[in-house]
């Protein structure tokens, strides 16, 4: 074999892996929508992560001498029925809502995963048994199933986290099982299987990756429910303790105030949209890039 | 005499209280393209399946190298599996759409050579060069690559673990006429050149009658005549 045809072999990059990975960032890269969400997202990350330096206020302390002001000079977005500033609750309450909520989809992906492969690999009475538990999670209501749990193991961002958990890890286990069935009896896997492949490696090598697309399109979309979520169970009083500043508690407590001081429900409501819509983008141009049949995925 | 690559004896499956086929029996020499005959429908597909040990007969034996795969442990089933391969009819599904020509072509090196990085690439390149395939095709996702070429890739991926049978489940009833007869002409070339035996799957007797010393013809799931085409082996 003459050294053109390996000298362009090496020079394509051919052996690499590491090249799928780059395809990816080069088509988010290419997409002024997803761009834009994914800046907005890092802009925001780094406003929660960076709060408790950048908060012009204590988020807790109260000044009922400054309470329901309107937005000015001094409370960029005013003040609440306790006169806490509202600018330096919210950027505080991005770091509770995105820590749980990352938290949330991760604990949930990482678990719905396993199992709905498990499921849909293994088949017959692992299928079946899995199947039916991820049938009883899914049959109860989300947010009751939620407070049922946080009524037994209390308040808190642990118990929070756990009891959402418990709740979500079976659409993702659903998604996965579905797509691991049709998978395994794609040719290739088969040729995988010929070729004497263990389960562990085919799984990892060929199902997974092949798999993922639509559970990591719900895992982004995902993030902003279980941000309402989170709101919703704060909203009913049972999410977070009153301490820790938090979006949902923020609208509860400012929906008494909605005729006379509405921007204490606009501004966390505001807040609350805005992370909803940037992860519905992104979750839509994720699903874009990686399905192959789509015009601009990554396989075109 | 020496023991056929592959035998197969009376063969039978069963799904639920439909019988496929039944009282199977053939054997195919070293170095012998058989063929298997039959409509669509009439269980060749799954007769090949079961001798690479996809799907599980109901009753019979399928002896490898003499050995019965029925009744092997799971370790020296393993063991064994290289030496069986197949190729499948579709060839749009027939490699892993996220991963690289090149990477679809040597994954059984992979897991079974134990080469390193550059060994790799080279052997790699030597099996696409042994298949006519060019450097451009590998760097190629195979949504972007045409019947004809992935059955070439298919077919380097296969002889890199240099099987001794290979179950050729209709791999030309996909593409057209002149592709056809490349693909055809390909497997005869790697036949000459590593003694490969060939189980030849099809519905397309005109196909079989070219390429085959001998023909099964299914019929009601059974096998009703052999016949002999009066090719001698490796000419």
């Amino acid at each position: 074999m003459d050294n053109i045809f390996a000298d362009k072999f090496r020079k394509e990059g051919l052996l690499l892996p590491e090249a799928y990975g780059s395809d990816f960032v080069k088509k988010v890269f290419q997409r002024k929508d997803m761009l834009f969400a994914l800046v907005a997202l890092l802009l925001f990350i780094g406003l929660a992560l960076f709060a408790p330096l950048i908060s012009p206020y204590n988020p807790n302390t109260i000044d009922l001498k400054n309470k329901n002001l309107s937005p000015s000079g001094e409370h960029l977005l005013g003040t609440d029925y306790l006169g806490r500033d509202l600018l330096s609750r919210i950027l505080i309450g991005a770091q509770t809502s995105l820590s749980i909520a990352f938290g949330v989809v991760l604990i949930s992906l990482l678990f719905g995963t396993v199992m709905g492969c498990a499921a849909g690999y293994y088949g017959g009475i692992v299928d079946e048994t899995l199947s039916r538990v991820i049938d009883i999670f899914l049959s109860f209501p989300g947010v009751i199933f939620a407070l049922t749990i946080l009524g037994v193991l209390g308040s808190g961002v642990f118990n929070l986290i756990l009891a959402l958990s418990i709740v979500q890890w079976a659409h993702y286990a659903r998604v996965m099982r579905g797509q691991v069935l049709s998978l395994k009896r794609q040719e290739f896997v088969l040729s995988a299987v010929t070729s004497g492949a263990g389960d562990f490696y085919i799984i990892r090598k060929h199902i997974v990756p092949n798999a993922i697309a639509p559970v990591l399109v719900l895992a982004t979309i995902d993030l902003g429910h279980v941000i309402l979520s989170i709101a919703t169970l704060s909203f009913l009083g049972i999410g977070l303790p009153a301490d820790i500043p938090e979006w949902g508690a923020m609208l509860s407590a400012g929906k008494e105030f909605m005729r006379t001081a509405p921007y204490q429900t606009i501004f966390p409501g505001l807040a609350i949209t805005f992370f909803v819509v940037i992860f519905s983008i992104l979750g839509d141009g994720i699903r874009d890039i990686l399905d192959p049949n789509h015009e601009g995925g990554e396989i075109y | 005499m020496s023991l056929p690559v592959l035998a197969v004896n009376e063969l039978a499956m069963k799904f639920g209280n439909s019988e496929v086929f039944k009282n199977v029996s053939f054997s195919v020499e070293a170095g012998e393209t058989f063929g298997l005959f039959g409509k669509s429908g009439s269980g060749k597909t799954t007769i090949g399946r079961c001798i690479v040990g996809l799907e599980k007969p109901t009753y019979g034996k399928i002896l490898v190298q003499g050995k019965d795969i029925l009744r092997m442990g799971k370790k020296e089933f393993r063991e064994l599996r290289p030496k069986v391969q197949m190729i499948f009819q579709h060839p749009e599904t027939s490699l892993d759409p996220r991963m690289k020509a090149f990477e679809n072509l040597i994954e059984p090196l992979k897991l079974h050579s134990g080469l390193k990085k550059n060994a790799l690439l080279e052997r790699g390149e030597e099996l696409a060069e042994l298949t006519g395939l060019r450097p451009e095709h590998l760097a190629r996702y195979p949504s972007h690559l045409s019947g004809g070429e992935i059955q070439r890739i298919v077919l380097a991926r296969i002889m890199s673990l240099s099987p001794a049978f290979v179950v050729a489940d209709e791999p030309t009833s996909m593409l057209d006429v002149s592709v056809q007869a490349q693909i055809l002409r390909l497997m005869q070339k790697l036949q000459k050149e590593t003694g490969v035996s060939y189980l030849l799957i099809s519905h397309d007797l005109e196909v079989l009658r070219r390429v085959c010393h001998r023909i099964a013809y299914l019929e009601d799931g059974t096998i009703t005549s052999v016949e002999n085409i009066k090719r001698g082996i490796n000419t």
